[in-house]
């Protein structure tokens, strides 16, 4: 296994032996070993039938290795022993010896191949006199039926002891395990947090009082008497014990002192190394068994997230969805996390954080009666620094997590704190001591106290238990550990509960103590999740993208009468948010669930089309067109500013070979450039906001077009804003002068593709483990103008690879592996320098960047974040900077001083890196595992250069890079006589850095939803320009909960944002 | 006769004097002085339970120090290591290794014949060997935490001989054992001997590798204060004397030194157990801190430099 990962669970790490020892104490517990029932072991167990009357011929064994059994029909165990001569110091010749068995389920015990005995009790003892004379050193073998009674059945193993110490035995196992929590719970708290390189101790009993307690068990221990015991005098043993505990009362009043709180949870991945449709069976399985345990159980708690494994239930299993409905009204079915799913938490979009609240907070108010309060995300790959925004905003009061123990870095310091994000919302955030997959041994739950009772000062700690990931959740043996715990006086107090309801013991004044944490929650693991599975990951940006364009045309469109296709907007959502599930867009599930996201993708993106182009059909009907001059076109800005861009639409068949002009809606020629794949590409100017013009083609008007080409040549070319220069034999950018501001942006050669050896040791989907071997690709095998015109200018540079150490089949030795093409393209007008990449990508374990080395120089990179933006650094001084080599961003990251900045904009990436000067954004992966095709094949993508004047937040990057990844959507319309102008805006708003990320219809009535978010960090005031006046405006949170009435008595609202602020509007019509 | 036996004892004596070198198990018990061997590929044919040390007379041998230091001490035979962990990473030192068993062998001495407690974590699963009877066979696939398994044995009065073997599957490779007396506590009277050819540079330099600092922000009695704690990870050479000065500096966010508030001259090293050291900061604002460790040689040389990221809040 991973050394790092296996350092994170030396984070839990609790032992013994940390323990400052006693000599009685130690002494006593020691001599207690000897005195134990005789374990039988070497059990082989048999899955297929066996004959009953003839076992001891029956084969088809396997050794048992395993604690438990999971398999839905009936198994048998098998041990052969021979009866030692003592058992617990105790001769064995001629006594009566008792079997106990530990099993979960009903079972049926043969001897020697004779049947003894049934037990039909589930749970509780399984024991028989299994001889009534026993002769030592005899040999026999046990068989053991175990039946199917609950899912999952259990078996653990049996022992044999002698009848008559048998009391005696339970006394010495009572005694132990009381030594054992009073010596754990006595200890410093600082004792259990020797392995942390950082630690927090803030307990308040004092080591005098902790080693008054300890001297009192050791003055206990001094008083059994273990010589009566050795001479077989039990009833003496036995006194002594009671007087050792009269000695130790005072520790139970201690340990009383303390409490305990344990919630029950199942994580459940939605598809990891299995796919969505086995989830269901998990999710079915797990929840019967939860659902068993609670029938059994009644103090029993049971929490579960995701709205999507209760929709599987009320679809697929009705029977237990109704069931989980009864136990959620008795308060034994918990429900936690609010959204759709537990998605990646640093690569999906603003407006998909407000979809999979909506989604699931919507779901769980409509058939449980009320929301999740908690945010529960346990085992994502860090967590972006808007979160308490998104949260605070859908209801949800508090979050869970644990995943940051797993950083292979720095130790995160607390575990209780006000996590403020990047906004200024602020939620109590909790880190279990020990994640979220514990079976409550003794170890772990005093451990995990006397952590907490450090870490936090207080003297409770709520522990996560179950078994994980492919579900299971709690199981008999871990409740029995609670309720075997609760009966020992010296063992704190133990509760079930729901992880809430701890959070809500705290009181307000004691949380006005605790430490904030105003950053992200950075994972130091798992960085290789940026970047893997890079179609897949396109396949999520677009959706979000182009879902909330369809919908922002669709709601247009539903102002002026059309029916709003909210059906198939909910089916295409939801498919985008499943796929937001923490293995699958990272990229670390198997093949088979890529083959799932695909075609997911493809449903996708057929809503999506049709539904814009039927919104823009409908549109284009109102559209006075009917006077314009030759064949008309809409060019839709999806963005909520006036806008100059690249406009794209395909050559009608009919104006092929032929002279024809580009007209605006004045009628006016434009400039055009037909492309090589035969698209008319040109300049459309001043689109309005969240509207459209309406442009022509016609026959040559015979217009005088002066424009004229760029300046291009083989290895350079000019705008009015560039003059790019490319190494003809290198291939990359060597220079980009912006005229305007007379300034080199770049350092050394730019665009350089850079190939890293990347072999994560396991992990390797997730991991980015560099180790040293690095090519730049630094000769081109061919730099070629290859388009010119008046739009723009296309150099292609073509580069290949093969790896030194590769053996290629003769004859093609030395034949390349993986080939790339970078277009680096110029437009005239637009200050962007635009590279398109396709890679034909067959490599192994190796990962790929693009590199700027950038002539700015600042301690501090700004990346994107899920509406908002943060600041990281780009020195590597300590350990924090240093383990932060990898991070992840939206569209666009930055290196920006006060004068000047570049930012590097994309389409479908999320890894990025800025060290020193050098910005670079990674594009492709090839591990190994789960998936070993993960990313072979051929991509393409689109990164852009934007290099501007003074900073970031004044040269609009955010808004730039929607623009990128957002291009102005075009269609021919047929002519109409209609109502709407030629040029027309349907919504604005005034700045823009307040950015509307969706228009949608409300969840619950005809109302129109806009969101919208500030994103540069500032304050604004603004006013956002509606289509028409609503009868009332209102604010609300996430799930469109009305909050505040906005007062309007025209189309126009006036809106306040706090920096980084995301605000629901609902307007009523 | 007698000649050729003092002459064998001289001969003996000799080899053992110049490349012995004694050492005690760290503060935390675990023993860091170890000759290595590997790495043995496990196959269809060779499984872990195959004993890959026949040619040397098999796993169940009590290894003789003289005949090790003979077969010279590399890592084509048994390679000597004090690593700055407590954790030995096989594959520090033979590399990636998937499928594949080690071995590591040290040499204890006991003082008295004694019961004791051996806890060991392992990576993936392990065998333990002492005086040449398997004590301890745990096959299983995990990460290293200290103290999974838990073994008691009994060490012989005078040389003892740990025999650890551990298999990898896929990924880490590494083991940490501790020997303790019967009631946990770290034995006094036991010396490891390791058969080296280190030289005092690369002695010096392994030691002051393997100091290390943790750090607790305490706020037990409401002042709040940072508790540095100074240890080495390995064991110690007994006979290593060299002076050197610690220092603790704490930094602020932006790398400013904020003070320097713990210096010490140790004058014979060997001796060096563990330091606590409390830092009170007056008037910082709540954020991040570093604390760093700077350890200085006798002519005030930078040896080697340690930090903790800590919170103030």
């Amino acid at each position: 296994m991973n050394r790092k990962v296996i350092m994170l669970f030396l984070f839990n790490f609790i032992s013994i032996t940390l323990l400052l020892s006693q000599p009685n104490t130690d002494k006593i517990l020691f001599e207690l070993e000897n005195y134990q029932p005789f374990k039988i072991k070497g059990w082989e167990y048999a899955t297929k039938s066996i004959n009953e009357n003839s076992l001891m011929d029956s084969n088809n064994w396997k050794p048992f290795s395993g604690d438990f059994s999971t398999d839905d029909s009936c198994k048998w165990f098998r041990a052969n022993f021979i009866i030692p001569e003592t058992i617990a110091n105790h001769n064995t010749k001629d006594e009566r010896l008792i079997i106990k068995i530990e099993a979960d389920g009903f079972c049926d015990v043969f001897i020697d191949g004779n049947y003894i005995t049934s037990f039909n009790n589930l749970k509780g003892e399984k024991k028989f006199i299994a001889f009534e004379k026993a002769i030592p050193l005899s040999n026999h073998n046990i068989f053991i039926k175990l039946r199917q009674s609950t899912i999952i059945s259990r078996f653990f193993g049996a022992s044999i002891e002698p009848e008559l110490i048998s009391t005696t035995l339970s006394t010495i196992d009572d005694l132990k395990l009381s030594i054992q929590i009073t010596k754990l719970l006595t200890q410093n708290p600082k004792d259990f947090l020797k392995y942390k390189k950082f630690s927090i101790n803030q307990s308040k009993v004092s080591e005098e009082r902790l080693k008054e307690l300890r001297d009192l068990i050791d003055k206990a221990c001094s008083e059994i008497d273990i010589q009566s015991l050795k001479q077989k005098k039990y009833n003496a043993f036995n006194q002594s014990v009671q007087k050792a505990y009269e000695i130790m009362n005072p520790i139970s009043k201690f340990a009383k002192e303390y409490t305990i709180y344990v919630s029950g949870n199942a994580h459940i991945d939605a598809a990891w190394l299995w796919r969505w449709k086995e989830s269901i069976d998990v999710a079915k399985y797990t929840f019967l068994q939860q659902l068993k345990l609670i029938d059994e159980y009644p103090e029993f708690i049971f929490s579960q997230s995701s709205s999507v494994y209760y929709e599987w239930m009320q679809k697929f299993h009705p029977d237990i969805f109704k069931r989980i409905k009864e136990k959620v009204k008795t308060g034994n079915w918990d429900i936690v996390g609010g959204s759709y799913l537990e998605p990646d938490c640093n690569l999906i979009s603003g407006e998909s954080w407000a979809r999979q609240l909506l989604m699931g907070q919507s779901y769980f108010l409509e058939n449980f009666g009320d929301i999740a309060l908690l945010g529960w995300n346990p085992d994502s790959f860090g967590y972006n620094w808007n979160i308490p925004q998104f949260y605070n905003l859908a209801g949800i009061k508090a979050f869970i997590t644990q995943k940051i123990s797993w950083n292979d870095t720095n130790e995160f310091p607390y575990h209780l704190f006000w996590w403020t994000g990047v906004d200024g919302s602020k939620i109590l955030t909790y880190f279990p001591m020990s994640g979220y997959v514990n079976s409550l041994d003794l170890n772990n739950l005093i451990g995990d106290l006397k952590q907490s009772e450090a870490n936090t000062g207080r003297k409770d700690v709520l522990i996560l238990y179950g078994f994980g990931d492919h579900g299971g959740g709690p199981e008999r043996f871990m409740l029995e550990r609670v309720l075997k715990f609760r009966e020992n006086k010296f063992f704190p107090n133990i509760k079930f509960c729901k992880p809430y309801d701890y959070l809500k013991t705290m009181s307000d004044d004691y949380l006005k103590t605790i430490p904030v944490w105003n950053d992200e929650l950075y994972l130091e693991y798992h960085r290789g999740t940026y970047t893997t599975q890079a179609a897949n990951k396109a396949g999520n940006r677009r959706s979000e993208f182009e879902l909330a364009s369809a919908e922002k045309l669709s709601s247009i469109a539903t102002l002026y009468g059309k029916e709003y296709p909210k059906n198939n907007f909910f089916d295409a959502w939801q498919k985008t948010l499943f796929n937001q599930f923490h293995d699958i867009l990272p990229g670390s599930s198997i093949n088979a669930v890529y083959q799932d996201s695909k075609e997911d993708y493809e449903f996708i993106k057929k809503i999506y089309n049709n539904e814009q182009i039927s919104a823009i059909d409908y549109i284009a009907k109102l559209i006075n067109s009917n006077n314009i001059k030759g064949d008309p076109f809409i060019i839709f800005n999806q963005a909520n500013w006036l806008r100059t861009d690249v406009c794209k639409i395909s050559l009608p068949e009919k104006y092929q070979n032929k002279k024809f002009s580009i007209l605006d809606e004045n009628n006016n020629s434009i400039p055009y450039q037909i492309s090589d794949n035969n698209s008319i590409v040109f300049i459309a100017k001043d689109i309005p906001s969240l509207g459209y013009k309406i442009y022509s083609i016609s026959d040559n008007t015979n217009d005088n077009i002066t424009d004229k080409d760029l300046a291009a040549s083989n290895n350079s070319i000019e705008n009015k804003y560039f003059n790019l220069k490319i190494n003809p034999n290198t291939g990359n950018i060597s220079s980009i002068f912006d005229k305007v501001n007379k300034k080199e942006i770049l350092l050394s050669e730019g665009n350089l593709l850079q190939l890293f050896e990347d072999r994560p040791t396991m992990y390797d989907a997730w991991e980015i483990l560099y180790t040293g071997v690095k090519w730049d690709l630094n000769k081109a095998d061919e730099v070629s103008l290859v388009e010119k015109g008046p739009i723009f200018a296309n150099i292609r540079v073509k580069k290949s690879f093969l790896e030194e150490s590769k053996i290629k089949s003769t004859p093609t030795t030395k034949f390349p592996s993986s080939f790339f093409t970078q277009d680096i393209i110029l437009y005239n007008d637009i200050p962007r320098i635009d590279i398109e990449l396709h890679a034909d990508w067959w490599e192994e374990r190796i990962l790929a960047k693009v590199a700027f080395p950038i002539n700015i120089n600042n301690n501090y990179a700004t990346y994107e974040i899920p509406n908002g933006a943060i600041k990281r650094p780009t020195t590597r001084n300590n350990s924090w900077e240093k383990a932060r080599y990898e991070v992840p961003a939206l569209t666009w990251a930055d290196l920006s001083n006060n004068e000047y900045g570049v930012s590097l904009l994309n389409i479908d990436k999320y890894g990025h890196d800025t060290e020193g000067n050098t910005m670079r954004l990674t594009l492709l992966r090839a591990p190994i595992y789960p998936d070993p095709h993960a990313d072979r094949g051929k991509h393409k993508t689109i990164y852009s250069l934007y290099p501007h004047k003074g900073s970031w937040e004044n040269a609009g990057t955010p808004n730039r890079a929607f623009e990128l990844n957002n291009p102005l959507i075009t269609k021919f319309i047929s002519k109409q006589q209609g109502k709407l102008p030629l040029s027309h805006s349907f919504m604005s708003v005034k700045n823009d850095n307040i950015i509307i990320s969706a228009i949608k219809k409300a969840e619950t009535s005809n109302s129109l939803i806009i969101r919208l978010y500030e994103s540069t960090g500032k304050e604004q005031a603004t006013e956002l320009a509606l289509p028409f006046t609503p009868k009332s405006v209102y604010e609300t949170d996430l799930l469109e909960n009305n909050k505040t009435k906005l007062e309007t008595t025209s189309n126009t609202l006036l809106l306040k944002f706090k920096p980084f602020e995301t605000k629901t509007i609902k307007a009523e019509y | 006769m007698k000649k050729i036996i003092f002459l064998l004892i001289l001969i003996s004596s000799i080899l053992l004097g110049q490349n012995l070198n004694d050492y005690i198990p760290n503060s935390d018990g675990f023993i860091t002085a170890w000759l290595l061997r590997g790495t043995y590929s496990i196959s269809t044919n060779n499984t872990r339970d195959f004993d890959f040390l026949s040619s040397l007379g098999g796993e169940t041998k009590k290894f003789n120090i003289k005949e090790i230091i003979s077969e010279g001490l590399d890592k084509n035979s048994w390679l000597p290591i004090t690593p700055n962990s407590y954790i030995i990473n096989f594959q520090e030192f033979f590399g990636k290794s998937p499928n594949k068993v080690c071995y590591a062998l040290t040499f204890i001495e006991s003082q008295e014949t004694q019961p004791v407690i051996i806890k060991c974590g392992s990576d993936d699963g392990i065998k333990i060997f002492l005086n040449g009877k398997m004590i301890h066979n745990n096959n299983i696939w995990r990460g290293v935490t200290p103290d999974e398994d838990v073994i008691k044995a009994n060490l012989n009065k005078g040389l003892n001989t740990l025999l650890v073997k551990v298999n990898n599957g896929e990924g880490g490779f590494e083991f940490c054992l501790k020997i303790l007396s019967n009631y946990n506590q770290s034995l006094k009277n036991i010396k490891i001997k390791l058969p080296n050819n280190f030289s005092d540079e690369e002695i010096f330099k392994s030691i002051f590798s393997s100091l290390n600092i943790y750090t607790i922000y305490d706020k037990t009695d409401d002042i709040p204060k940072f508790i540095t704690n100074i240890k080495t990870e390995s064991s110690l050479p007994l006979n290593f004397k060299r002076t050197i000065t610690l220092k603790l500096l704490l930094i602020d966010n932006e790398s400013r030194l904020i003070n320097e508030f713990y210096t010490e001259k140790i004058n014979n090293f060997s001796d060096f157990k563990s330091k606590e050291i409390t830092c009170k900061p007056q008037n910082i604002p709540p954020g991040r801190y570093v604390i760093k460790l700077q350890v200085l040689d006798e002519k005030e040389k930078l040896l080697t430099e340690k930090e903790n990221i800590v919170f103030w809040y």
